[in-house]
């Protein structure tokens, strides 16, 4: 039996040490999604903090949204183009742009602009107070950090990605058409007709569905690993890439979960 | 009051406080002193209440922090303030802010007029008045470290917590950050409780010295008394910290 033990403890025990890790890991995440949920029905509610982060994350993002929302619209209007002209399908151009923004490219592409642009500020900014200590000061005035910090960004960033991707849709579709109409010459009529027609509103919907879920979980895994930062400069950096590639990973993820639930009940 | 009783705290299975036992007497400053890594801060840590101790219980004006739930504690921490090593000024706010802080989110303050007037009495208080609207990274350190003091003190707490006030300070500096720590002291008979690695500091502040050591308090009295302890490892500590200021004065 010694010998047995003796064989298998090398290998069990990391195994072991690992399995105790990860769930501690996993148990302190549920403890910091719980708290953030908890606080925030609980008052006092910070409407100041949300409305200073709604604009963080949201007015001070749309020129970057924009600018890739328009050339990602063109480039597929493009590429679409070329392929559609050897069946002499250019008018479908409008429709296969307009259904792809509103159901995929703009939910996630929004919600990665999020992550590069705010998510690793959030992460950096509640890392450095961390590490700091300015986490600590708030706590012995009696504040709680999660109420006072991650409450307000992780509400501002579910309500403004929604907006963002609704900005990233238009612009989207608006880069799309000027590239259809001046560069491939489609007709301007069966361009914007088959558009109205096969794109519903029901597609515009499913996508700031996804896009709310998006900034839901981008904005929590941000602050998380901000606030579980240690280790002074060098750990404010780690956690910030961790931040960007986690939230980056979630949002594809998570992408495909979501539309298999929203092509099963929603989109029939 | 103060009482820390028998308090044992290990992190990562790594023991840091080994059955801590120390009375800090109300109205007076004592300092902790001990090398780099003995748990000082963590010690400072229990007594606010931000760890909890594994096994013993610390007592501040007779209430057992480890029986108060979150709210409870949260109120209860109106009682301390506290001067971080770093000072630890929120960034995004103005040092006007950074002091009214406490006097908005702990006692709800609207009256704008009357915050403005406890921030100024306690700006002048540590010698920094008409700095208002300056941010935290256009001060000194020595002059965080008196905002810092200043913040802590705005809601007239009866305790004041020091976690190394004058690491980092040039010496002008220290001395002038233990002036107003015992200015403040006669001024509002505060209960001060300094985390310390500098001899001289300590002697300078103290109506009572403990020093730690792998986790437990090897010596605690008087300065007077402190100085005579037969201890090795205090004879060492003080020998070390004499020789470095011989060094000094030399230089």
């Amino acid at each position: 039996m010694e010998r047995v033990i003796n064989i298998i403890s090398p290998v069990l025990t990391p195994l072991g040490i690992f399995v105790i890790e990860k769930t501690k890991a996993l148990g302190r995440w549920c403890c910091f999604v719980g708290e953030t949920l908890a606080w925030t029905f609980r008052p006092p509610f910070r409407s100041v903090q949300l409305f200073q982060q709604m604009e963080f994350v949201g007015v001070k993002s749309t020129w970057i949204i924009v600018l890739t929302a328009f050339f990602s619209g063109a480039v597929f209007a493009l590429q679409i183009g070329k392929v559609y002209s050897l069946f002499n399908m250019e008018i479908m151009v409008g429709a296969t742009v307009g259904l792809s923004l509103t159901r995929e490219i703009g939910p996630v592409f929004a919600a990665l602009m999020v992550v590069a642009r705010a998510c690793s500020s959030m992460a950096a900014e509640i890392g450095s107070m961390r590490v700091t200590e300015q986490l600590d000061a708030l706590e012995a005035m009696a504040v709680d950090p999660i109420q006072f910090l991650v409450v307000p960004r992780v509400w501002a960033t579910v309500l403004m990605v929604p907006i963002l991707t609704v900005l990233y849709d238009f612009v989207g579709v608006v880069g799309a058409y000027l590239v259809g109409i001046y560069v491939q010459r489609i007709s301007e009529g069966p361009f914007l007709t088959k558009l109205y027609y096969y794109v519903d509103p029901d597609d515009f919907w499913s996508g700031l569905i996804k896009a709310a879920f998006f900034g839901f979980f981008i904005s929590l895994i941000s602050c998380y690993q901000g606030y579980t930062t240690s280790g002074g400069a060098e750990g404010v950096g780690r956690q910030t890439t961790k931040a960007v590639v986690i939230s980056s990973v979630v949002v594809l993820v998570l992408d495909y979960f979501l539309t298999s639930w929203i092509l099963e009940y929603f989109l029939k | 009051m103060i009482e820390i009783i028998n308090v044992h705290k290990s992190f990562n299975g790594q023991q840091v406080l080994r059955g801590v036992n120390l009375v800090i007497p109300k109205g007076k400053i004592t300092v902790i002193i001990g090398p780099s890594g003995c748990g000082k801060t963590v010690l400072l840590r229990h007594i606010i209440g931000f760890v909890k101790p594994d096994i013993g219980k610390v007592v501040v004006n007779s209430v057992d922090l480890s029986t108060l739930k979150r709210a409870q504690l949260n109120n209860f921490r109106s009682h301390f303030g506290m001067l971080f090593q770093s000072a630890a000024l929120f960034d995004s706010l103005s040092v006007f802010e950074n002091v009214a802080f406490p006097l908005r989110e702990h006692k709800g303050m609207k009256n704008e007029k009357e915050i403005e007037r406890i921030v100024h009495e306690k700006l002048a208080l540590v010698g920094l008045p008409g700095i208002d609207e300056k941010m935290p990274s256009e001060l000194s350190g020595g002059m965080r470290k008196r905002v810092g003091l200043a913040r802590a003190i705005v809601l007239e707490p009866d305790i004041v917590l020091y976690d190394e006030p004058v690491t980092g300070l040039d010496p002008i500096m220290a001395v002038a950050i233990d002036n107003l720590i015992l200015s403040m002291q006669q001024a509002l008979s505060i209960t001060s409780v300094v985390i310390s690695h500098d001899i001289e500091s300590a002697f300078r502040l103290a109506d009572q010295i403990a020093m730690i050591d792998k986790g437990r308090i090897i010596e605690c009295g008087e300065p007077q008394v402190f100085r005579r302890s037969k201890n090795p490892i205090v004879q060492s500590f003080l020998s070390a910290g004499n020789a470095a200021m011989q060094k000094g004065e030399r230089k």
